[in-house]
């Protein structure tokens, strides 16, 4: 006997190891050969990816609302092969949830729920819903906008049940709220790799025992029985490898997106239940929150617990109905009725999406985020206080939100770096490209002076400052109107190296005689009305830093401050009275164009 | 079992076709798992590849006032930003070393941690009769040390000296370390990345 063969026997002495192998080589396959056997494989095989993939998850995530979504950042992004298993273990669970949907709907329409195999039928159904509470519990756990708006609506509809309805609530967010925080996340997770994974095991595994159970009581003899080994083993390497190509291939196609993290001061305006529960959501869309007649109940119970409830139980009740004489046929009506009702509402409420401009202007907008975020944490580390805190701090995201909250009602952003905005008809000037020579120089122009780009929209448009510069252009033949074009164009530089915005830097280092130029020209013809670098008189506003970070806090904190527009202040808001100093600053940098931009990528 | 083995009634044509059958559901298979097993052990092992923080610049300790003249160590935090994970911490200790006074204007260095396994060294000063010795010492599993670093157990648990930091410079009044790790349990120093 060679080595080999005394190992074996070794082995096989003390395990019975061979003797297994060749039962399982020659196990029989009751009921014979078929496909039917390689989809419950593929689920077989879906769970056990889910459990692989899942651990070496779980080993790099952190669940506390601090840290979660930077987790899955680095999960996502800076983990070798952590994207790849992050987006199988995501659509994965998407395909298993679907593939049990059609495995229960496969056996209604083949009557496989009749004597003696209700249990078999139930376990499916339970195994669907099971599937379905792991994608909810799962979702929660990235912390991303999305996910934590769309959870927040999902607790919330506890709040629908009388009695109990605020109770359950605060079990589910595993706190007195109101908002959902580090003890929702570790509380979803728990169930999640706990209690329903481990429950989604425990029900597989009874759903293959009782079925292969019933295939026993019900065969007359002899059984009919084909080979596992290898014609279905065959087949059901063939349905894994399908059930894993699709997978990969939705990876593929689409990734796994990681919205931008969790913000409680900014609900995510498109948050949306994923496609498995767009049909329950259609169908609450077009049911009235108002209350039942008084009974401090709304009609939104209906949608969202009783016909859903409804919906399982009926499923449950089928192998009843099977027992009439038109049963089997009433079943696969009611599988039609709520499979067709449920694939309607789901389209419908995908199509009214997709129409919706807000929506659409949400999502782009959340794209956005989480692209941004994703960026300054590759750039900068994250923070000891979380990525969320690298948003609130970037003026490119937040000082545009800041500026649209609380400037562009009245300025529009236009020309600039950075986000648009538009406004009909403008009350003030547009800042978009401030302290740029090309918009300095408007200020200096007869023409655009007037127009809703500067003063047009304000009170200012027949003021001293307009006068002042149709003067200065008025009765000049065309060699005047050149030079005093050119003296203008100096001036303008002059104030843009005074805002000596990032972008310009260099150029403007290269213009110093023009400044210097501008200088001189300014204390002649305007150093009358404003002051800069202690000269002149002030009674338009102070120009020293025009544009600079400095200039634009001091003039947003209180335009109306002496050395700015006093007492004339056309109805801008004193704005230190309604923002922080940072806040301010963060208008102050979008403005000015001042935020971190990767380098672009070298082809 | 052999019995049943040659029992077994399978045509030679029918087997061939098996084998293929066996081969198809064998690669079906592997080639089923390959992806997220692939991607779990590439994810598992990816720290073995991981580099950790290389020296860096040199960081401000400790005020040379701050030292005793006679050449008693003291032990100061090194602070500098520190890496967890995902998380960029500003200003953390990364490191402790001993800072030794061994002339007016000239300081050693001495990383705290032990060389043998990396335990945290004391410096203890033990009564011996009427005399007071001054000396580094490991807990762990009670390695001796002198002042300067220097092995003094006739067997000892270090496999070497204690390490020095040996880019230490004094700038107005301050004592300013680059600090880096060692490996630990090698005979001799190399840095550890």
């Amino acid at each position: 006997m060679s080595v080999w063969q005394r190992l074996a026997e070794w082995l096989e002495m003390r395990t019975g190891l061979k003797t297994a192998l060749y039962h399982c080589s020659r196990r029989a396959v009751l009921g014979g050969v078929c496909w039917g056997n390689a989809v419950r494989a593929a689920l077989v095989f879906g769970l056990i990816v889910q459990a692989i993939t899942g651990l070496v998850l779980w080993m790099h995530y952190s669940p506390s609302a601090q840290t979660a979504w930077e987790s899955v950042y680095y999960i996502q992004y800076e983990l070798p092969g952590g994207w790849l298993l992050r987006g199988i273990h995501h659509y994965m669970a998407q395909v298993l949830v679907a593939l049990l949907a059609l495995y229960v709907a496969g056996m209604v329409l083949l009557g496989e729920y009749r004597w003696p195999r209700e249990l078999v039928f139930w376990t499916a159904i339970f195994l669907l819903l099971c599937g379905m509470a792991l994608c909810l519990t799962g979702d929660l756990l990235s912390w991303d906008r999305n996910a934590v708006s769309a959870t927040t609506v999902r607790v919330r509809f506890l709040t629908l049940l009388p009695v109990i309805g605020q109770s359950l609530l605060k079990v589910a967010i595993g706190g007195p709220g109101p908002d959902l925080g580090t003890l929702t996340l570790t509380r979803f997770f728990a169930l999640h790799v706990g209690v329903l994974a481990f429950g989604f095991a425990l029900l597989l595994w009874a759903h293959l025992a009782l079925l292969r159970r019933v295939r026993v009581v019900t065969a007359a003899p002899p059984l009919p029985a084909g080979p596992y080994w290898p014609a279905q083993a065959v087949r059901n390497a063939a349905a894994c490898l399908v059930l894993m190509l699709a997978v990969l291939a939705l990876v593929g196609k689409e990734g796994v997106p990681l919205g931008s993290p969790a913000d409680a001061t900014h609900f995510y305006d498109a948050a949306r239940p994923e496609w498995s529960l767009r049909g329950v959501y259609g169908l609450s869309e077009m049911i009235p929150g108002s209350g039942i007649f008084g009974t401090g109940l709304s009609w939104k119970i209906f949608p969202i617990f009783i016909i859903p409830g409804l919906t399982v139980l009926v499923f449950l009740a089928m192998p009843f109905f099977a027992r009439w004489r038109w049963g089997y046929w009433l079943n696969v009506a009611i599988l039609a009725a709520i499979g067709g009702g449920l694939g309607i509402l789901t389209f419908v409420s995908y199509r009214a999406d997709a129409r919706d401009e807000k929506f659409q202007s949400a999502v782009a907008e959340e794209r956005l985020l989480a692209q941004r975020t994703v960026e300054l944490a590759q750039a900068q580390g994250i923070p000891p206080t979380g990525a969320l805190s690298l948003l609130k701090t970037d003026p490119k995201t937040e000082g545009a939100r800041l500026f649209g909250q609380h400037c562009a009602s009245c300025h529009a952003h236009v020309g600039g770096l950075g986000k648009e905005f538009r406004l009909e008809k403008p009350s003030a000037p547009n800042l978009g490209g401030f302290g740029t020579p090309q918009q300095v120089r408007g200020w200096l122009d007869p023409v655009r002076i007037q127009s809703p780009d500067y003063f047009g929209g304000t009170a200012f448009k027949n003021g001293d400052m307009v006068r002042t510069i149709k003067e200065m252009y008025a009765d000049l033949d065309a060699d005047e109107l050149k030079e005093v074009q050119e003296q203008m164009d100096s001036i303008a530089l002059m104030l843009a190296a005074e805002a000596n915005l990032p972008r310009l830097q260099t150029e403007l280092a290269q213009q110093k005689g023009r400044i210097a130029e501008g200088m001189k020209l300014f204390q002649q013809n305007c150093a009358g009305c404003h002051r800069l670098h202690g000269k002149g008189t002030q009674s338009g506003p102070e120009l020293t830093g025009y544009g600079s970070l400095g200039w634009l806090v001091e003039i947003t904190s209180n335009p109306a401050a002496a050395k700015f527009y006093g007492k004339r202040n056309d109805r801008m808001p004193i704005f230190e009275k309604e923002l922080s100093r940072q806040q301010i600053e963060l208008i102050a940098r979008f403005l000015r164009g001042e935020w971190y931009e990767p380098a672009p990528p070298t082809p | 079992m052999v019995d049943e083995i040659s029992l077994r009634p399978e045509l030679p044509a029918e087997e061939r076709r098996g084998f293929f059958k066996k081969l198809l559901a064998l690669g079906a298979w592997i080639a089923a798992y390959l992806a997220p097993v692939g991607a779990a052990v590439r994810a598992f092992f990816a720290p073995a590849r991981q580099k950790g923080q290389a020296a860096g610049d040199f960081t401000r300790v400790a005020p040379l006032d701050s030292l005793p003249e006679d050449g008693t160590p003291k032990k100061f935090p090194i602070l500098a930003q520190r890496r967890d994970a995902w998380t960029v911490y500003p200003n953390e200790p990364i490191g402790q070393v001993f800072l030794r006074r061994v002339g007016k204007d000239q300081v050693v260095a001495l990383h705290v941690k032990c060389p043998h396994m990396g335990c945290a060294i004391s410096y203890v000063e033990e009564k011996q009769g009427d005399q007071v010795v001054k000396k580094f010492y490991c807990p762990c599993h009670k390695a001796n040390f002198d002042l300067e670093g220097r092995r003094t157990d006739a067997v000892s648990e270090s496999p070497r000296d204690m390490d020095t930091l040996d880019e230490v410079k004094i700038e107005d009044g301050f004592v300013y370390v680059r600090f880096q790790n060692f490996r630990t349990g090698t005979p001799t120093k190399e840095e550890e990345v």
